[in-house]
């Protein structure tokens, strides 16, 4: 006999009939916020379990069994009523199959759109306070709707015929409608809408998140991430927490077949679906805790990911305009940059590489890395936080120009374009050269920008290391001494020279190339990775690869 | 010669190091030289030149290689000319006129005519000197003597701008002799202890003697003669 949690879920699973490949119509960030209010639920003391994108966007069953469906959508226009009217009707969609179980018909479902819309759209409510615009539609209206659908839906004798190729989404939910509506569902239906505007700007909004992670894990397990400092701790949480929603939504499954592995994005069995999309609010929790505080050799590894997905969150946060094909380029040069960093930071030799070249610390300080418990390198990178995105962030932005200035460009075919792997040269072990068409320079390095409070002692470790390293160029984000950035050093400089051969002040890059003993700073002024930067790409072949100058400062 | 003060008296060279004087003054950043906090034994000194054309560090070289100390010296030498000043040309008037003066102690011996002679000890490495990477290396011995550092003046002047005190020059008395025997005898040729005028050219070309021709042969036999 089944026990009480498997009658649960298979009501849950019942649920989830006639569920087509669900498309991210609110794009990139749609699919951000949907994964972020997953998190959201998973923090709340009473989630037993949260789905993405499984019945609903999110569906959360809680500890007193009552079930919650969450749509999420994210507006970058206006939130109106009639958006609210459809959101209506396919939520009622779900509630209705899930109210066909016995289980269901006795707990509580509640119904939820979770939306978020910019700030430039918000009413002034009766106190003149500006709030989000939340429309509740009108019960009649609503009734009116769903009879003319369920008109023509076919009645079904059970859930799984939704399964059927013949039923698409529309016909499917009319199918539902005619079936199983009735004026008391609609009724309850209506009575438990809610609708839930986040009345805070997106950035803040994961920021909260971030701190609730935070306390939540420390409640419940104790001090992380000791010396880091709180927003930092809320961002690499995020980040960490945010991988995990996304292995949910790997479509590949592993099964075993005359005793071999292979992988196949066929499920046997909706229990497997389920198994798959199911993420326990303990398990995740403790998860969560173990990668931060479990010291195995992917410690560094896990913990640098999670800087990165955090950083690919924030340029979307700050660049609202991005369009959606831009949104998505990026989108797969984060998940290549993740790859690539997974399999170099899983050694100690490819951890000093990375670094050896996001550190302001001195010479003796990388080379004592080596001998580092695995925390103290994990917190030697957590110290190096605003410098690991200083590099990722003008690396991206790098690649996407030039993905974005190619003639001809087509994901498919040039999509080695967004993988760093393609610029950077293997055969350099100590630091991550790069190299990139069109630039004269072959080994470029890319530094962090420093802090002007120590701008002194950072260039002079930064000269120290890179002096036995001899990349041709560096891409040093610097600030002059008024502290404006990019109007610093910028031009040919030497590693060496001999004082037997006066070189002139203006040399021809070309005629130095080969020469081992000269080096060119570029301030990278003219590269924008900062608020609204992102949404158009710089030419780098007529600044940042140029030999001369834009502003023609100092060679 | 007194080398620290020799640097001074001269009146256009003044030390970097010296509290008195504001580094701003000059628009350099000292640090990406060296770090002024930490000590540096080898370090004597700093000079800049009046017209800041030339650039002397003062070294004592008494290590175990002194080479390497050079090639360390270089390294902050390039940093310095990259990053030393916001102003680069500052930098480039002096970037190729770097000096690395190298002292390391010398043995002295006995006091002979009044002067200190030192010897020079055989172990001291001096192949840097032939070194044009970043810098010129002068090595030179020293000693000290009531808290200065002496260098003796046939050593110092490998220092570009020391010259020799014309009164410290004593000339040999058998160089003198010889010397003398080498001068035309003052009476049989007078003529040439007093200027000669040179008759102008004479309208028509012809360019006039300036010797007679007994003056000429008397001065022909006086080269000639191998005495």
């Amino acid at each position: 006999m089944s026990s009480n949690n498997d009658v649960r879920d298979i009501a849950i699973q019942i649920g989830s009939f006639g569920e087509k490949n669900r498309d991210a119509s609110g794009g990139i960030r749609g699919f951000e916020f949907q994964n972020l209010i997953a998190i959201e639920e998973l923090v709340k003391n009473d989630t037993n379990y949260v789905c993405c994108e499984y019945l609903e966007d999110v569906t959360t069953v809680k500890t007193d069994e009552t079930c919650r469906i969450i749509q999420a959508k994210y507006y970058t226009t206006n939130f109106t009523k009639e958006m609210s009217k459809e959101v209506y009707l396919e939520v009622y969609s779900e509630y209705l199959k899930l109210k066909t179980t016995a289980f269901y018909q006795k707990k509580q479902i509640e119904p939820v759109l979770n939306v978020f819309v910019p700030k430039k759209f918000w009413i002034e409510d009766s106190n003149h306070k500006l709030c989000p615009p939340v429309f509740y539609p009108d019960e009649t209206e609503v009734k009116s709707l769903v009879e003319a659908k369920a008109k023509n839906g076919k009645i079904l004798k059970d859930l799984s015929e939704l399964d059927l190729d013949k039923y698409r989404k529309e016909e499917g939910q009319a199918a539902v409608f005619a079936t199983y509506s009735t004026n008391q569902l609609l009724k309850d239906y209506l009575s438990e809408f809610l609708i839930d505007c986040k009345n805070k700007e997106f950035v803040e909004y994961r920021e909260l998140l971030g701190e609730s992670l935070v306390n939540t894990l420390e409640d419940n397990y104790g001090k992380v991430l000791n010396g880091v400092g709180d927003c930092d701790k809320g961002r690499i949480l995020l980040g960490l927490a945010y991988q995990m929603i996304l292995e949910t939504f790997d479509r590949f499954i592993i099964l075993k077949k005359d005793g071999k592995e292979y992988k196949t994005t066929k499920f046997p069995s909706k229990k497997q679906v389920f198994d798959r999309k199911r993420i326990t609010r303990d398990e995740f929790l403790k998860r969560l805790y173990k990668t931060v505080s479990v010291s195995d050799e992917q410690l560094v590894s896990r913990t640098i990911i999670a800087m990165v997905e955090s950083v690919f969150l924030e340029i979307l946060d700050y660049n609202e305009d991005m369009a959606d094909t831009n949104q998505f380029l990026l989108e797969q040069i984060k998940i290549n940059t993740i790859e690539w960093l997974r399999s170099m930071l899983a050694t100690i030799d490819g951890q000093i590489r990375f670094y050896n070249t996001v550190t302001l610390e001195n010479k003796d300080r990388v080379e004592s890395y080596n001998d580092k418990s695995i925390e103290n390198r994990r917190d030697a990178f957590l110290k190096s936080y605003n410098h690991v995105v200083s590099f990722i962030k003008y690396f991206w932005k790098i690649m996407y120009n030039l993905c974005l200035k190619k003639n001809d460009f087509d994901i498919d075919q040039d999509k080695d374009w967004l993988d760093p792997k393609r610029y950077v040269i293997e055969g350099e072990k100590r630091y991550i050269c790069l190299r990139f068409e069109g630039d004269f320079s072959k080994r470029t390095v890319i530094l962090p920008q420093y802090a002007n409070d120590e701008r002194k002692k950072q260039i002079i470790n930064h000269y120290d290391r890179m002096h036995e390293l001899r990349p041709k160029k560096w891409c040093w984000p610097n600030y002059s001494n008024n502290g404006e950035v990019g109007s610093g050093n910028r031009g040919m400089f030497d590693y060496q020279y001999s004082i037997a051969e006066i070189k002139k002040e203006k040399e021809l890059i070309s005629r130095i190339e080969d020469d081992e003993d000269t080096f060119y700073i570029e301030c990278m002024k003219c590269i924008g990775i900062d608020i609204d930067e992102w949404t158009d790409a710089e030419d780098c072949k007529s600044c940042i690869f140029s030999e001369k100058c834009k502003e023609d400062r100092r060679p | 010669m007194r080398l620290i003060e020799e640097f001074t008296k001269k009146g256009y060279y003044h030390s970097i190091l010296d509290k008195e004087r504001s580094l701003s003054d000059d628009k350099l950043s000292i640090e990406y030289l060296y770090d002024p906090e930490e000590a540096r034994e080898e370090l004597i000194d700093i000079f800049l030149s009046k017209h800041g054309d030339e650039l002397f560090i003062v070294l004592k070289g008494d290590v175990k290689n002194p080479g390497e100390l050079c090639r360390w010296w270089d390294k902050r030498i390039s940093r310095f000319m990259s990053f030393g000043s916001s102003d680069y040309s500052i930098l480039r008037k002096f970037k190729y006129n770097v000096i690395q003066l190298v002292l390391y102690s010398g043995v002295s011996e006995t006091i002979i005519d009044g002067k200190t002679r030192i010897k020079i000890p055989k172990e001291i490495n001096r192949e840097e000197e032939g070194s044009v990477q970043v810098s010129r290396k002068i090595f030179l011995p020293y000693t000290e003597e009531g808290g200065q550092i002496v260098i003796p003046d046939e050593e110092a002047v490998e220092i570009p701008f020391y010259l020799i005190p014309l009164e410290d020059f004593h000339a040999k008395s058998t160089d003198i002799d010889e010397l003398e025997a080498c001068v035309p005898d003052e009476e049989e040729m007078a003529f040439l202890y007093s200027k000669i005028a040179i008759p102008r050219k004479k309208a028509g070309g012809i360019m006039p003697l300036g010797f007679n021709d007994e003056q000429f042969e008397k001065t022909k036999e006086w080269l000639l003669n191998e005495n």
